[in-house]
């Protein structure tokens, strides 16, 4: 689907500020995050770098995308922009009806506390505080209540609950990925973004917390976007999409763990 | 946030201890500055001989007017001597209406003796008029007349005199026999001086007006009316006039030595509490700075969850305001402890008197508490503006990269400020006395200030020049190359912290020593006597009566005293009054001469010259200790001011206007004299004693470093506090080196190599602060000594440079190697685990 949209929103370039308006609204009825001609560069003169070069994708609501790419294909810089982590040099990246590119460095954290879940490989959790307090980390910064039934249910689902009182460092790499996952879920966020977030963990603890995260997708209707490059990882998502050098070079609905593989042995290294 | 702030603070001791101990140290030392500053403030002494008088009529203070018209400014300077009053005065006063007493009294200071022997009571003498004052009242015996004496009872008792008794008074116009007439004491303690009662004054004019109201008269309306009949000043006048003193002031009035107690306690604190505020500022910035470096990941990571710029900074903010706040609780204590403790040092030293007392209220040390939680917040503030620059991004990424070396912005204005601090080095190079010394002590602050700003690039500077050098070295030479080029922001704290320690020890100490020297050399060089006659007060006549000794060459009477300058009312110059040769010591007189010293005119030592802009045959204008004006012909200018006095007049001159002053003679005489010289002093001074120029000297350089105690108090407690936070930062640094050394164990280098490179960067660290704090030093060593000793060449003893570089070596590697000995000691898989 959101491969049929995307030669739409490259000729969008070329039509007037409006239509962009017009089409962009159509869009986030059915899209969480859309990136139109999103351009990265690091650096400045001959040593810059530019991560990437015009992408165009969008995430729809209620799914579960992978995104893969050798190292350097620009995967991660694609989340950072897309998760309002980072600014591109251009284009635009709307959550559902806001662009980020228009807001201040405040507005942008009061968004994402609100409206987006992380969770990373490591260096997840704030040491100092135990699980619990992790966990309500983002309503406190947002000076929010949380409703008391959904922690619950979140905590019970990724199975901390005796566990609340711990700090992050008593905790297995498994059990810290958890409690990152139910600090994503606890606000109730519009998007999830996870950045290898099994990157770390052995193979089943790495089951577990992608359970975790489908759980999310099917169950609650949760908009999951995960960078990997274990196509084990990539195949519990509805779709796959997979950079090189900046940009899209394949994007497929669901594919198989193989495919996956085979694919990705056949994407051009950098 | 708050706990937030506090669960990660919980997190970090060695950065919470780091900041918790110079807020600590800052806060006790600034609330004993208060308590000392407040005590001073409230110190006028006890009124112990004036104690029943309502009020005092004296010429206590200097009057400074300064500027005109509107704008004036009348200031007050208490006087070392208190100035005569016009004898019309009194029956001026005592006519008032509502006056039930007035009486004239006047001090004069004299060894009571007993009528044989040489070892006598210094006491004051007074008429008996006045006695009742205090009042002191008659235990036994009779009032005195003429050739009697009334003795106070401890004095009686410690001469074993009774009624009838004869004992000697030796005043400064000679000896006079007395009988005691009768002893007297008070119904309070007796003052702390022995008191003689004489029936007229021996000094002659009086110099207090005592008045005791009669019943149901107040205070107030007293000393309304007293004033009424003074004279008045004209609005511009400058000078000492009669004044009315009331209260808790009488005791200014009744002892003079209070002033010079009242302003070391005042100045001591002033200077001292602003210098340490400001390291202060500096420490405590250094150390939230590291400590959000350090964290930085952390703040990453809640950049990227959702907490605001402004909430980060609120957060670091926060915890230094809770820091704090509990140094503030718990440092006041100390700050406590520390003043008692000089109180009782001041005393013992004889730099105040007795009753000077500590007074604790709780301004002061709410006041310490306030400011350091001003300058850590502020301080914090500054740091924090970093950590809100953190971009949440850099939680992602494997590894903490060093950012950039700092703005241009900050380049800049550290360019600048080491401009402002050179262009005040020059400034204070031209400054003379006293004004170059407090100029100097700003041109510290303001280097180290640039030292700080400018770090980064000094850091960077030096890793590249001592680069090639260290990769001679092998692997460890190389790693620690990279570490030092890579981390010159880092290091910008610890640098400057090094840099604060060695300037500030390098000026402020080796002045002290510069100083101390230069004087013990003028002293030493330029006495010429045999022997130095020391004791209580020569008498008028002692001068001729020993040049008359056979084998006697030559024979000068010295007085000491202050000459105040002629608009800086609390700027006193050392003076001298000579009577009798001048061959007997050498001032190194560069211009004009001696010989042509006379009344009406004055000898001026070279930098006391320079500072008045005053040159032979041109005019001297100053204040004589009791408030008189002098206006004195430049007669001769001369070296060895330090080692002797700032103003040389004749003896009768200064001895006219001063009592109480300090008074020696030199004597050029054969070996063969010296028994004879014995013998003639018994007679004309006895109690004198004749100290050959070896013993003089040598109890003169142990004065000089009994003087020298405040300042190395001072000196001493800064320095330490600079050190402390050398350390700290130096501590903190190294601890926060967790995961680097673990992940270089995990790639294969050894403990050994580990300790080898950390020992190369320290060695790079150590020497650049070195350098540059040396560099700070001297250009504030350099202007310091030449306003204060006339040379350009500083002193620092052996021992001077062995304390600062050996010390700063010692403790930075103290610092640096313990924490990382500790850090190796940590397996290094669990060291690279969460945090950083």
């Amino acid at each position: 689907m959101a491969r049929e949209l995307t030669p739409s929103c490259r000729d969008t370039a070329f039509h007037s500020v409006e239509d962009v308006q017009t089409i962009t609204e159509r869009e986030t009825q059915v899209h969480a995050v859309a990136l139109h001609a999103v351009q990265k560069s690091y650096g400045r003169g001959s040593s810059a770098v530019t991560a990437l070069k015009g992408v165009d994708v969008s995430f729809a609501r209620g799914t579960f995308t992978a995104v893969m790419g050798p190292s350097g294909s620009g995967k991660s810089t694609l989340l950072h922009c897309a998760a309002g982590l980072d600014r591109p040099t251009s284009g635009q990246v709307w959550l559902g009806g806001t662009e980020l590119g228009t807001l201040s460095e405040t507005e942008l954290t009061k968004l994402r506390r609100t409206r987006i879940g992380f969770v990373f490989q490591a260096f997840n959790l704030v040491p100092a505080l135990n699980v619990r307090e992790n966990v309500l980390l983002p309503a406190r910064l947002a000076g929010r209540r949380v409703d008391r039934r959904w922690l619950a249910e979140v905590l019970r689902r990724v199975g901390l609950e005796g566990r609340l009182r711990h700090r992050p460092a008593e905790l297995s790499g498994g059990q810290q990925q958890r409690v990152a996952i139910a600090r994503a879920l606890a606000v109730r966020p519009e998007v999830i973004f996870c950045d290898e977030p099994t990157g770390a963990l052995d193979s089943q603890t790495a089951a577990g917390v992608l359970d975790l995260l489908r759980e999310a997708v099917d169950r609650d209707g949760q908009t999951v976007v995960m960078v990997t490059h274990d196509p084990v990882a990539a195949s519990y998502a509805d779709r796959v999409v997979c950079l090189a050098d900046g940009v899209v070079v394949h994007d497929v609905p669901a594919p198989g763990v193989t495919a996956i593989a085979e694919m990705l042995a056949e994407v051009p290294r950098w | 946030m708050v706990t937030l702030a506090l669960r990660m603070l919980r997190q970090r001791p060695t950065s919470v201890l780091a900041t918790f101990i110079a807020l600590w140290l800052g806060v006790g030392v600034v609330t004993a500055c208060g308590v000392l500053l407040e005590s001073g403030i409230r110190y006028h002494g006890t009124a112990q001989r004036y104690a029943a008088s309502t009020l005092l009529v004296a010429a206590a203070d200097l009057r400074i007017v300064d500027g005109n018209g509107g704008d004036r400014e009348v200031n007050h300077f208490a006087l070392p001597s208190r100035g005569h009053l016009d004898a019309a005065l009194l029956p001026q006063v005592a006519a008032l209406p509502g006056v039930r007493t007035a009486v004239a009294d006047s001090a004069t200071p004299a060894q009571v003796l007993p009528a044989r022997g040489t070892s006598g009571v210094a006491a004051q003498v007074h008429p008996w008029a006045s006695a009742v004052l205090a009042p002191f009242t008659l235990r036994s015996g009779v009032a005195p007349g003429a050739g009697q004496a009334v003795l106070d009872a401890g004095t009686a008792a410690r001469l074993g005199a009774r009624q009838g008794t004869v004992v000697r008074l030796l005043l400064p116009s000679g000896i006079r026999a007395v009988t005691v007439s009768g002893i007297a004491s008070t119904v309070g303690p007796p003052p702390a001086d022995p008191t003689v009662f004489v029936a007229k004054p021996p000094g002659g004019s009086a110099d207090v007006i005592g008045v005791i109201a009669a019943s149901g008269v107040s205070t107030a309306a007293l000393a309304h009316a007293v004033d009424g009949v003074l004279p008045h000043p004209a609005g511009d006048a400058d000078g000492a006039f009669p004044r009315v003193y009331a209260g808790a002031v009488r005791g200014m009035v009744e002892t003079p030595d209070v002033a010079q107690g009242r302003a070391l306690a005042i100045a001591l604190p002033s200077v001292f509490g602003g210098c340490t505020l400001f390291i202060a500022a500096l420490v405590i910035a250094g150390t939230v700075g590291l400590s959000v470096q350090q964290r930085h990941r952390d703040i990453a990571l809640l950049r990227a969850i959702g907490a605001t710029p402004r909430q980060v900074r609120r957060m670091v903010v926060r915890e230094a305001a809770v820091l704090a706040v509990l140094a503030g609780a718990s440092g006041v204590w100390g700050g406590f402890a520390g003043v008692w403790w000089l109180r009782d040092q001041f005393v013992h030293r004889g730099m105040t008197p007795g009753d000077f007392t500590v007074h604790v209220s709780w301004l002061p040390p709410l006041v310490a508490a306030a400011t350091t939680l001003l300058i850590a917040v502020v301080a914090a503030w500054v740091a924090s503006l970093r950590a809100s620059r953190i971009r949440p991004t850099e939680a992602l990424v494997e590894s903490s990269v060093e950012r950039r070396r700092g703005g241009w912005l900050r380049l800049l204005l550290g360019l600048a400020t080491v401009a402002g601090g050179v262009a005040l080095a020059i400034t204070a190079e031209r400054l003379r006395g006293d004004q170059g010394a407090g100029v100097a002590v700003g041109v510290v602050a303001t280097l180290v200030t640039a030292v700080w700003l400018i770090a980064p690039w000094l850091n960077r500077f030096a890793a590249a020049l001592a680069g090639a050098g260290m990769r001679a070295f092998g692997v460890t030479g190389r790693l620690a190359a990279a570490n030092a080029a890579a981390s010159a922001r880092r290091l910008a704290p610890v640098l400057s912290s090094v840099v604060l320690a060695v300037g500030l020890g390098g000026s402020m100490w080796f002045v002290q020593t510069s100083i101390a020297h230069r004087t013990a050399e003028q002293s030493h060089a330029g006495l010429r006597a045999d022997y130095v006659l020391t004791g209580p007060a020569l008498p008028a006549g002692s001068v001729e009566a020993l040049r008359d000794v056979a084998g006697v060459h030559a024979v000068t009477g010295i007085v000491r005293g202050v000459m105040l300058d002629r608009s800086e009312g609390d700027t006193q110059y050392t003076a001298q009054g000579i009577e009798g040769s001048d061959a007997t010591f050498d001032l190194g007189v560069t211009s004009g001469s001696l010989a042509d010293l006379r009344p009406g005119t004055v000898a001026l030592d070279r930098l006391t010259a320079e500072t008045v802009h005053a040159h032979v045959g041109g005019e001297f204008r100053a204040w004589y200790p009791d408030g008189t004006p002098a206006v004195l012909r430049v007669v001769a200018v001369y070296s060895r001011g330090l080692g002797f006095a700032a103003v040389t007049l004749p003896a009768q001159v200064l001895a006219a206007h001063a009592s109480g002053l300090t008074s020696l003679a030199f004597v050029s005489a054969d070996p063969s004299a010296r028994t004879a010289l014995v013998r003639v002093l018994d007679r004309v001074a006895p109690g004198a004693s004749v100290v050959d120029r070896a013993n003089y000297q040598a109890a003169l350089d142990k004065e000089l470093a009994q003087n020298a105690w405040a300042n190395q108090v001072i000196v001493g407690v800064l320095l330490g506090y600079a050190a402390i936070a050398a350390v700290n930062t130096l501590a903190m640094a190294a601890m926060g080196r967790r995961r680097e050394l673990a992940s270089l164990r995990l790639a294969g280098t050894t403990r050994a190599q580990i300790l080898r490179m950390v020992r190369a960067e320290q060695a790079l660290l150590l020497t650049v602060g070195l350098a540059v704090g040396g560099a700070v030093a001297a250009a504030t060593l350099l202007p310091m000594v030449r306003a204060t000793t006339g040379t350009a060449t500083p002193y620092i003893p052996l021992t001077g440079w062995a304390s600062v570089i050996g010390g700063t070596v010692l403790l930075g590697w103290l610092a640096t190697l313990l924490p990382v000995r500790r850090l190796l000691r940590v397996n290094p898989v669990e060291a690279i685990g969460i945090r950083d």
